[in-house]
């Protein structure tokens, strides 16, 4: 039974393997992003934003008097203009008790009163200025009102996301309105604008916004602009934006000496501006129309927050004043202010109006259109500002006030026209239009005004004889109107929080269905282990586990109606930790740990407690506490001192801490180097504190460095240390025991992100981050409180979710505690600026990140694994710790999903609540962030960790582990044949090469190419492993190509035609040369250590896997000629008939492919562990023997130095000694005297890896006529090519694809030769291969002797032919002797792969492989020796005096001589060749059993058959 | 939850754990009348605080609970104090009985103070706030707390950590006078903690101020707690008749 189980566990664990730990993960987060995009769209709300405009002509199409109608001028406009120019002064976050007199105010502040300029002019003169309170619409923040304000409409809470980076409006609002008109725009101050309305200004000056802690730039910059503007007359509109309130509100608040200066400031500001514009009022002066409006954007807290709907950060101020008087006041049915005696006894009165109706009651008093989108209504009173100008032309019967209602009451009637198009536009154009009953009830309320107009009140105005019955009319006939447009608003704004019940209600439902997916993969988790779960304990695990959902379903209901989740979660830590005190008494253990973990979530309640005290706008609680958390220092000197120096003691203390657990603990040097890194981070942090604020210091170095360099420093160390993690995740940890692994990497994990997390902080960051490690070293020791000492080895192996559940508790207090809270004001922007003195969007972004969610979800996420660490002592090995880890995760995230999911119940029911955009929605925003965040590094962390896992439970090498090198040589040649083929083109049409240049340029590239796998071998061999290797020069090749694309893309880079052999020159030139040689680089490397790789995978001393090898070489190059194949057709077809940067990204993508699937294969190969560097070795020997040359050789060569220790067997086969090159063995004799070291004597296999270097280099050698003749196909056959006729059937072949000949044949035949040739030949020979790797390469010679005669006798016939014949032989012809090279090329590649691969020391394996290359190289750069060669010995032998391959016409030249030439020698190679191979002695002899052949056949046949790739 | 779950446990396993040691035993009687007595009581404290000074626990809580724990201090003291453990010793000398019943009755003084100190710290850890202006209310909620929860023990157990350590820790009540003891007291914690409950929620009503909410939830466990006690007195007083007949 038992056994059975283990077993099936087994299987399990080989079926599942890393994926099987994480893929639940990949799944829950899929899940959750369907979700959370669902939700989001249905949720956040969207306004469609209609491309429409309003023109200056439109208003004909209303029923009303428009302002042409009188004067029957051609323009029209909607208005007629009131004033001329435009003073808009905005005082950003200006709060209302700042312009209003403290009188109206129950209790006076001392920050009131102090505008009092603007009061004495409104009490001066109460009809030519006012003061509004003005009600800005949620939310609040700078970019929506702005917008807001300039289009007239509402903006929506998408926006508020937006608001770093403030794009351009598109919708018609006021400003745009201005430009059409012709009106002049000026700006200066807040660059907010600048960004909204990027051409629009006429003159702009715009000061960076984002800085918060720069009070004065933005004002200093905007008063500098405003006075000398003041008196130029090149603006109609002036706008004036200030920050420093503003800001001195987020830094100080508003209850601060730095707030009060600001505004007295302002005061003097405004009183210039003031004196200014009277002193220009008279008649022809500039401002003599000009209206000043002075107001804010938005209100903010008594703590400088603002973007909620709360009372104090909607109620802003606007004061307007004309300067010139207006002769009346408004008729008292629209009058809405309210008058107080200030602190002077002057008579105030203060109005109220929608921040809304900005936009229009501008353009009305402008005599602009409306803007397109604009839903306000002109406000009477503030219209009324202008009523100056407009009582000329109308005659004298009437009253002031009557006209003032008359005019009044068209221009509702415009404003409401326009409104109703605006509507029915927007029902009509947008996706999510108003409901049909909304519609039809506005346009009811809209018929009865309108009605009422045509009807009545038209007649009556254009009459102009009933009097009396007219204004009664007017003022019914306005308020139908305002009854419309209050509709109309009331509308919009329920309506503009639309939400799409549909879709939420779908992210709800996937949601629901992700966490029963998550409770799943628990539940079979733990039946998987149940077997391993003893039964002592399990009432606690059942019970505990049943509490910590009992709390999790408390908190999680408590959202319901919640405003402190921050205390909630308090409360239930210290609940969860006074159970656990309860049964630490009864165990009567752990005591301190229980009591400690009592202790610090009470602190923490203080820390949650003043980070709340922030959000709730009191600072009462401020004053009543002193607490630890610091910067509420209350004035006593030694609190400031110690608020300076705890910290930093405390940093120390961390800093001393991190290396005494680290230098405990094994650790692997990358990780070492991470944590030095972190704590030089450290003490970079209390350098950067220190200077921060003392100013001694500051004297000896520029603040800049402390201010803005010490975090930069410190930010690229994190950067630097997850590199480094990455990197050391390549090279496998060598401790054997996994806890320890996995505490290690947890460690260096963590201590990488606690710098930066701390630094972004704070003051307060050492202080958590002691707290959070406190916390979690009792929650772990806690969590093993049932464990009792006699359940020995049966303990109980889940963890159980209620340490998890208090981990994921004591994660939220950290977020709380350090200062955050759910809300957009709760983000420390300030945090932001750390290192960075201006704005930039996405580093800010990502710091606003880490510190948000750094206590509360990076660290604890990452620290996760030391729970499981912990939970051990004993090493249970990999299996049990990866499925505790990956289960583990999934509870914590099960925990995250379901408060999210709360959160979003919580957002659907309340979604109508007025709360919902103050506190719903930001919280759901957060929480949705934290779950991304939470199942992102959780998978991270987990895949990372399943890694180790793979590694033992998997069997690898063999034919699974070389699909992938197969895969990968197949994408990867796609490319790379392609390009070496076709880059000759690509240098003479693109890069302006000439014919010779761009030859040359391709025969160093190939030379380059097929040179550097020497490299890549050596290294590989030496220094990182196969694979490593491959990936490093694959990244090389990949940067190639991104270079090789760019450049031939862009046609900027490329040069011009020039003539010359080359054109390209300069930064071109290096660009050029970068990519091709980069290309070749990294392609040549892959080539040194892939065969190598591949070959790996099967055990040579296996004679199963003997077999498997030859076959291995024989499929490997299958491989490279379909990739070459594919190359040569489809990607040289793209090159050069549609685009040659497509062809490089086609070929760029392959080789990401292939790069991707040979590192996704990393579990399964078989790694060879590199050793010392074989040519250094080789290189000793040498050396050795020529300082020995005087000793004489030992009778018995077992006298000679050989090593005999376990370690040299560890690395590498000893090799028996041989009689050959006799002289090198002297480099193994010890001399007399003399210390056995390196460099003195060497051992026998030394020697002998030496010596069979020697022996393989005449086969080498050898070789490379063959290749040389090769060299030929892709030159002189192409040529020949090129004359003959392409057209094979319907089909015409391009020149260029014709290398395309043998890679087919060589394709087709492959399979023949390993299905049909070897078991055949087999049977003859014995051999298992067939025949030998030599006799192979020797065939290959042969043949290739072979088509180069037939090459030269078809280039007879075809000269014939065209000579005698005129006619153009077809293509065809040529496939003779490319089908027959390449079958030699088969035999010879192959054979000589497999050959080095096989006969070279172990050392040198992939070094030796790419020999091959060698050979093809050296072939490639010989063959362009012979041309000249022959061309210059031919010269003079022949009558003509011309070589046999010197000019142009193809057709005059004897390239049948060259081939028969080039025949010729390789017969006499390959009788040098048959010397070399009979000279040569096989290695490993290893005598053949013919036996054990007959005896397995059938089995290794049956073998072959299911490894062979299909 | 845990805690309810022990409870369950302890019912199933009494009979074995009765005979273990001799502890003080009560009649069903008696456990009734000290029930009906601190129920009495805390009707009484409500009775004057609402008619004599016409306030309740919402409009002045700290007085109100003052009044609950000064009525509940005599009641509690001197009737659990008779429930003394080896009283028997007591059958021959008069005197020895008057002084242990004294010491009794000092050591439930004594715990007033102490108890209140731990329900005080208790109920800061769990986020009970700590500005001088709570500090009445807080002082007077935990004498209460201390009146429900450890007095009682202390008078009945002394000083024995083993005794509390079973009652308190392991919830495991070991005759009758145990019950009397340890279920009211488990009764009061939990309901003080769910009462704690509607405390952040924002419903702006006055009883979600520290400590109302927290002192009805912790009365109606008392209350609860002395009822549920009372059954289990009187279950136990007849399984033990049936064992001894």
């Amino acid at each position: 039974m038992k056994e059975r189980e283990i077993e099936g566990a087994a299987r399990r664990r080989k079926i599942t393997g890393k994926w099987g730990y994480t893929w639940h993960l990949w799944v829950t987060l899929l899940l959750h992003i369907a979700a959370i995009v669902l939700f989001t769209r249905g949720f956040l709300l969207t306004r469609t934003e209609l491309p429409y405009y309003s023109n200056s002509s439109d208003v004909s199409e209303s029923q009303c008097l428009y302002s042409s109608s009188h004067n029957n001028t051609t323009t029209s406009s909607w208005t007629k203009p009131a004033v001329n120019r435009l003073i808009i002064i905005v005082l950003d976050a200006l709060r209302f008790d700042f312009v209003a007199p403290s009188t109206f105010f129950p209790e006076s502040k001392h920050w009131m009163d102090k505008l009092k300029v603007l009061k004495e002019v409104v009490s001066k003169s109460p009809t030519s200025a006012k003061i509004f309170k003005a009600i800005a619409d949620p939310p609040t923040t700078s970019l929506q009102r702005l917008k807001g304000l300039t289009t007239g409409g509402l903006p929506t809470f998408v926006d508020v996301g937006n608001s770093f980076g403030a794009p351009a409006i598109v919708e018609d609002n006021f400003l745009n309105q201005l430009v059409q008109s012709g009106k002049k725009v000026v700006m200066m101050g807040d660059d907010t604008w600048t960004q909204l309305f990027p051409h629009h200004f006429e003159r702009s000056y715009p000061y960076p916004s984002f800085n918060v802690k720069d009070l004065d730039t933005v004002d200093n910059g905007c008063i500098e602009h405003l006075f000398p503007s003041l008196y130029e007359d090149d603006w109609d509109v002036l706008i004036s934006h200030f920050l420093g309130v503003d800001h001195a509100g987020h830094i100080f608040g508003v209850d601060s000496t730095q707030m009060t200066e600001k505004l007295e400031q302002y005061n003097s500001i405004l009183e210039k501006v003031i004196e200014v514009l009277e002193k220009e009022s008279g008649p022809g002066r500039l401002h003599e129309n000009t209206l000043l409006v002075v107001m804010g954007d938005h209100g903010q807290t008594l703590n400088g927050d603002h973007g909620g709907g709360g009372a104090e950060e909607v109620e802003t101020a606007i004061f307007a004043m004309s300067v010139k008087k207006p002769p009346s006041s408004v008729p008292v049915e629209y009058d809405t202010s309210s008058c107080q005696l200030d602190l002077d006894g002057k008579n105030v009165c203060v109005s109220s109006m929608q921040q809304l109706d900005f936009a229009v009651t501008m353009s009305a008093l402008l005599g602009i259109p409306f803007p397109y989108g604009s839903i306000g209504q002109v406000n009477p009173e503030l219209y009324a500002l202008g009523a100056g100008s407009w009582n000329l032309d109308v005659s004298q019967q009437l009253s002031e006030s009557d006209i003032w209602i008359q005019n009044y009451a068209n221009i509702l009637c415009i404003n409401s026209w326009q409104v109703k198009r605006y509507i029915d536009a927007y029902s009509a154009s947008s996706a999510v239009g108003f409901s049909s009953d909304d519609l039809s009830r506005v346009a009811s309320v809209y018929a009865q005004a309108e009605n009422h107009w045509l009807h009545s009140t038209k007649k009556l105005r254009l009459d102009k004889r009933d009097i009396d019955a007219l204004v009664p009319a007017l003022k019914k006939q306005i308020e139908s109107y305002f009854n419309f447009l209050r509709t109309v608003a009331e509308l919009a704004r329920s309506k503009w929080t639309e939400f799409d019940l549909r879709m939420m209600g779908a992210g709800i439902a996937i949601m629901s269905i992700s966490l029963i997916f998550q409770v799943l993969a628990i539940l079979r988790a733990n039946s998987q282990d149940g077997a391993t779960l003893a039964s002592s304990g399990y009432a606690w695990f059942f019970s505990a586990s049943a509490f910590a959902f009992f709390l999790l379903g408390m908190r999680a209901v408590s959202f319901l109606s919640n405003m402190e989740e921050g205390k909630v979660a308090n409360f239930l830590l210290s609940t969860s930790g006074i159970v656990a005190l309860r049964k630490s008494v009864v165990k009567g253990k752990l005591l301190k740990e229980s009591v400690g973990f009592l202790l610090l979530s009470t602190f923490c309640r203080f820390g949650i407690e003043i980070g709340l005290s922030k959000q709730a706008s009191t600072s009462a609680f401020m004053k009543e506490y002193t607490s630890w958390i610091l910067n509420i220092a209350s004035g006593l000197a030694v609190w400031n001192h110690a608020a300076e120096v705890v910290p930093i003691l405390v940093l120390i203390i961390l800093a001393f801490w991190l290396y005494k657990a680290t230098s405990d603990i094994f650790f692997g040097w990358p990780r070492k180097i991470v944590v030095v890194c972190t704590i030089l981070s450290y003490m970079l942090i209390i350098v950067h504190w220190i200077t921060e604020n003392n100013r001694y210091i500051l004297a000896f170095m520029p603040e800049s460095i402390g201010r803005i360099y010490i975090p930069r420093i410190v930010y690229a160390i994190l950067l630097g240390q997850l590199l480094l993690l990455v990197f050391a995740q390549l090279f496998r940890g060598n401790s054997s025991d996994c806890k320890t692994n996995l505490v290690v990497k947890t460690t260096a994990m963590l201590s990488a992100w606690s710098s930066t997390v701390i630094l972004l902080s704070g003051k307060q960051g050492p202080m958590v981050a002691f707290a959070s490690i406190v916390g979690g070293y009792c929650i772990m020791r806690l969590c093993d409180i049932e464990d009792d000492a006699k359940n020995g080895p049966q303990r109980r192996l889940s963890i159980g979710p209620f340490p998890v559940m208090q981990w994921n508790l004591f994660a939220t207090c950290l977020f709380f505690c350090s200062g955050h809270w759910c809300a957009f004001d709760g983000l420390h922007y300030g945090a932001a600026f750390i290192g960075f003195e201006e704005f930039m969007l996405v580093p800010q972004a990502i710091i606003l990140t880490l510190d948000t969610y750094g206590f509360s979800i990076i660290l604890p996420v990452f620290g996760l694994p030391f729970l499981v660490a912990m939970k051990y002592k004993a090493d249970l090995g990999k299996h049990v710790l990866f499925t505790q880890l990956s289960q583990m995760y999934t509870t914590y995230g099960l925990i995250t999903a379901i408060m999210t999911t709360f959160t979003i119940y919580c957002v659907t029911m309340h979604r109508r609540h007025l709360m919902v955009w103050g506190l719903f929605a930001p919280k759901f925003v957060f929480d949705v962030f934290g779950l991304l965040l939470t199942d992102d590094s959780k998978d991270e962390s987990s895949l990372k960790d399943a890694e180790y896992q793979v590694a033992k439970v998997r069997r690898k090498g063999g034919y699974r582990a070389a699909y992938f090198v197969f895969v990968m040589m197949l994408l990867d040649n796609v490319g790379f044949v392609a390009n070496m083929v076709s880059l000759v083109l690509y240098f003479g049409s693109v890069m302006y090469f000439n014919i010779p240049g761009s030859a040359t340029t391709t025969t160093n590239l190939l030379g380059t190419a097929f040179l550097i796998p020497i490299l890549g071998g050596f290294i590989s061999d030496t220094f990182l492993n196969r694979l490593n290797t491959c990936i490093l020069f694959g990244f090389i090749e990949l940067l190639g190509y991104v270079l090789l694309v760019i450049q031939s893309h862009d046609t900027k880079l490329q040069p011009s035609p020039c003539g010359e052999k080359g054109c390209v020159h300069g930064r071109k030139a290096v660009l050029f040369y970068a990519s091709i040689y980069l290309f070749a680089v990294g392609a040549g490397g892959i080539r040194g250590c892939v065969p190598a790789l591949g070959a790996d995978q099967f055990d040579n001393n296996d004679p199963k896997e003997r077999k498997k090898l030859a076959s291995f070489f024989n499929w490997f190059l299958f491989f490279i000629t379909i990739g070459a194949s594919i190359g040569v057709t489809a990607v040289v077809y793209v090159s050069t008939e549609i685009d040659w940067y497509k062809g490089f990204i086609i070929s760029l993508a392959c080789s990401a492919g292939g790069l991707f699937v040979i590192a996704v294969g990393k579990p399964f190969y078989r790694t060879r562990v590199s050793g010392d560097s074989p040519l250094l070795s080789v290189l000793q020997v040498l050396f050795v023997t020529v300082k020995n040359l005087g000793t004489k050789l030992p009778q018995n060569s077992d006298q000679l130095h050989e090593i005999q220790s376990d370690e040299s067997n560890l690395m590498k086969k000893l090799i028996p000694h041989t009689d050959q090159f006799g002289i090198l063995d002297k480099a193994a004799v010890l001399r007399e005297g003399k210390e056995p070291k390196k460099w003195e004597v060497c051992t026998v296999t030394q020697v002998e890896e030496t010596k069979i270097l020697i022996r393989m280099m005449p086969i080498l050698f050898s070789t490379i006529i063959m290749n040389t003749c090769l060299a030929q196909l892709q030159t002189f056959s192409i040529q020949q090519g090129v004359r003959m006729n392409p057209h094979i059937g319907r089909y015409t072949i391009p020149p260029a694809s014709i290398p395309v000949i043998p890679l087919v044949f060589m394709t087709a035949l492959i399979p023949v030769y390993e299905f049909a040739f070897v078991p055949l030949v087999r049977k003859i020979t014995g051999h298992p291969n067939g025949i030998t790797e030599l006799q192979r390469v020797g065939v290959g010679l042969v043949l290739s002797a072979i088509s180069m005669a037939i090459a030269g006798i078809i280039e007879v016939k075809r000269k014939d032919e065209f000579k005698n014949h005129n006619h153009v032989i077809s293509l065809f012809w040529l496939s003779f002797h490319y089908a027959i090279f390449g079958v030699a090329d088969m035999f010879t590649l192959v054979g000589l792969l497999e050959f080095f691969y096989r006969e070279a020391p172990e050392g040198m394996r992939s070094l030796s492989t790419s020999f091959s290359f060698l050979s093809l190289s050296i072939g490639y750069f010989l063959s362009t020796v012979f041309v000249e060669i022959i061309n210059s010995v031919t010269r003079r032998v022949t009558k003509s005096k011309i070589g046999w391959l010197e000019g142009d016409d193809f057709n005059q030249i004897h390239v049948e001589l060259f081939y028969w030439f080039l025949a010729v020698l390789s017969m006499i190679n390959f009788g040098v060749y048959l010397l070399c191979a009979k000279w040569y002695k096989y290695q490993n002899a290893v005598p053949f059993e013919s036996e054990l052949v007959s005896r397995n056949d059938a089995a290794l046949r049956n073998d072959e058959i299911e490894d062979t790739p299909k | 939850m845990d805690r309810r779950k022990k409870r369950e446990k302890t019912t199933v396993t009494k009979p074995s754990t009765v005979d273990a040691s001799s502890p003080p035993k009560i009649s069903p009687s008696e456990a009734f009348i000290v029930t009906l007595s601190s129920v009495l009581g805390l009707g009484l404290a409500f009775y004057v605080a609402n008619s004599g000074f016409s306030i309740d626990l919402v409009t002045d809580p700290s007085r109100t609970i003052f009044f609950i724990w000064l009525v509940e201090l005599p009641i509690v003291i001197l009737l659990y104090s008779r429930y003394r453990q080896n009283p028997r010793q007591c059958m021959c000398l008069v005197f020895v009985c008057h002084v242990q019943y004294l010491r009794a009755v000092g050591r439930g003084l004594l715990a007033v103070p102490i108890g209140a100190l731990l329900n005080c710290l208790g109920a800061i850890a769990l986020g009970a706030p700590v500005t001088f202006q709570f500090l009445p209310k807080t002082v007077n909620w935990s004498l209460m707390m201390s009146l429900f929860t450890t007095v009682p023990a202390s008078c009945v157990l002394g000083s024995s950590w083993a005794h509390w350590k079973r009652i308190f820790a392991q919830t495991q009540p070991n005759g009758s006078v145990e019950y009397l003891i340890c279920l009211p007291a488990h009764g009061a914690v939990i309901g003080g903690w769910f009462g704690a409950w509607p405390m952040p929620l924002d419903w702006e009503r006055p009883w979600q101020e520290w400590p109302i909410c927290v002192s009805y939830g912790a009365i109606g466990g008392y209350l609860v707690g002395l009822v549920a006690s009372c059954v289990f007195v009187l279950a136990c007083a007849r399984s033990q008749h049936v064992k001894q007949t």
